[in-house]
């Protein structure tokens, strides 16, 4: 399992180190779509100087795809990948921060200022479950990645997911459409997170391959078409949501 | 030994659409490896801007890190991708033209003096005693784990000699299957299995194909070991092994990639 998840993760987390994965939609403020990029560029060198100490594995910011009618959803996405054996007190947070990064705690402080440009945050705490091999090159900025929320409905949910559709995964990367399937179970949900998701897939597509994979009838075998009637019934999934990807460091 | 220096293979793998390469095997004057590295650290933002215009897919540059490494082994390989043998073959064309020169001043455009730059791409073939060049077809590949090349990563290539027809069967069905289960369990980092079509005129004449393998820190699993010991699986190994003659592993590590 270990093997499963450090493919991915490279970009989520990752390394032999001890992990865990906050999953953060973020609601911006009406318009504050350029001042949140600049904000999170920001972030970006704070999350290099904490990746190259060791105290994070990995961090990325998504940009979701609206879809005509919804509302209420955040427009962004930040994964952050922890070591969970290396944590900096918040003690240790300013010093490390100025020596990281030679500027003043004003000026850092200034940095990490959100405010007027996040409206809300509603982290989760996820870890994962198990997953495909991650296939191909690395992601980089304007590659895309999907993920659906799901929500438990019995004891075989996590069994069918892993033994079910993750072979259909695994011959999808075979065939070349697919770089990566994986499932995330939600151990923590901060108390503005709407919904009452316990878990999220995750898949990158290789190319423009997602739709296609999606719009047409799978060609499986009497048992494989019995046995994905049963994933549907372990769980509700919502629909696919597609994520940008504007920044990454692992 | 001579099979040894024309080394190999591809990284067909990490452009999924790369379908050709050209597999260079560099043997480094004595030395001369600084100016060689300099050199092509010189050529990295080149690639970069080369790779843009569609002139090739990607470059990557192996040390060879064999152990009991001998006189007879290439110091570094080069493995060019391509999507098509067009490309390929236009890629060959534009060296003879002032593209590449071109690249570079555009590139170096207020970082370099011309005549430095002219200095640099003159020295192309200066740091090296010969340079052999495979044109290569991928013939099957598993998928490719871990995302792009990096500094570091590692990998091994083996030089063959088909020795009858059976050969490519028994490398695509017999052995792929069994190691692209591996690699989706992440065992190993993939496998690629390409066809020499072409050489330059002081390559290993008999040099027929050539494997590809990145490598990771993980074994095989015992589900692996358990197969390749039935009776039926060393009959097959037997068939295989008589189908061709495989050279030593080369054993490399990326220096660099685009």
């Amino acid at each position: 399992m270990k093997n499963l998840l450090l493919t991915f993760l490279m970009f989520m987390t990752l390394n032999t180190f001890s992990q865990s994965t906050t999953w953060i939609p973020i609601v911006i403020e009406d318009g504050k779509d350029m001042e949140y990029l600049s904000f999170e560029k920001n972030w970006m060198s704070i999350n290099k100087a904490l990746i190259d100490a060791g105290y994070r594995t990995g961090w990325s910011v998504w940009k979701r795809t609206p879809k005509e009618g919804d509302e209420g959803w955040a427009q962004y996405y930040v994964v952050v990948g922890n070591n969970d054996e290396k944590q900096l007190s918040q003690d240790e947070w300013a010093p490390f921060m100025q020596k990281a990064l030679g500027k003043s705690q004003r000026a850092i402080s200034k940095m990490m200022d959100g405010s007027g440009i996040v409206a809300e945050a509603r982290p989760l705490q996820i870890s994962w479950v198990g997953g495909t091999i991650y296939a191909g090159s690395s992601i980089k900025p304007g590659d895309k990645m999907y993920f659906h929320y799901m929500t438990q409905k019995n004891e075989n949910f996590e069994d069918l997911e892993l033994n079910v559709w993750k072979p259909i995964a695994e011959e999808q990367i075979l065939e070349g459409i697919r770089k990566f399937w994986g499932l995330a179970k939600v151990d923590n949900k901060s108390e503005n997170f709407p919904g009452d998701a316990t878990h999220i897939a995750f898949n990158i597509m290789n190319g423009d391959t997602f739709a296609q994979t999606q719009n047409t009838t799978p060609d499986w075998d009497y048992k494989t078409t019995q046995l994905m009637g049963l994933v549907q019934e372990s769980r509700e999934m919502l629909d696919a949501e597609e994520l940008t990807c504007i920044y990454i460091l692992n | 030994m001579k099979n040894l220096i024309l080394t190999i293979i591809l990284l067909f793998t990490v452009t999924t659409n790369a379908q050709y390469a050209i597999i260079s095997a560099i043997d480094v004057k004595e030395g001369s490896d600084e100016g060689y590295l300099k050199l092509e650290e010189f050529f990295g933002p080149i690639h970069d801007a080369t790779i843009e215009a569609g002139v090739q897919n990607s470059q990557t540059v192996f040390k060879v890190t064999s152990e009991g490494q001998n006189e007879d082994y290439p110091d570094y390989i080069i493995i060019t991708g391509f999507s098509s043998k067009e490309q390929l073959d236009a890629y060959n064309e534009s060296w003879s033209t002032d593209a590449w020169t071109n690249f570079a001043r555009r590139v170096y455009r207020g970082k370099m003096s011309g005549r430095a730059i002219s200095k640099m791409m003159n020295s192309v073939g200066d740091y090296s005693n010969e340079r052999r060049n495979y044109h290569v077809e991928l013939v099957a590949a598993t998928p490719f784990i871990g995302g792009d090349w990096n500094p570091g990563d590692k990998a091994s290539m083996n030089p063959m000699i088909k020795k009858n027809d059976d050969f490519e069967n028994y490398e695509t069905k017999v052995w792929m299957p069994l190691i692209q289960k591996e690699v989706l369990k992440g065992n190993h980092g993939g496998w690629a299995f390409v066809n020499i079509y072409e050489k330059n005129q002081n390559a290993y004449e008999n040099l027929t194909h050539m494997v590809f393998n990145k490598n990771n820190e993980s074994s095989y699993s015992d589900e692996m070991m358990e197969t390749i010991g039935t009776f039926k699986y060393q009959k097959l190994f037997e068939g295989l092994a008589e189908s061709r003659d495989m050279l030593d592993a080369i054993e490399l590590e990326v220096i660099s990639s685009h």
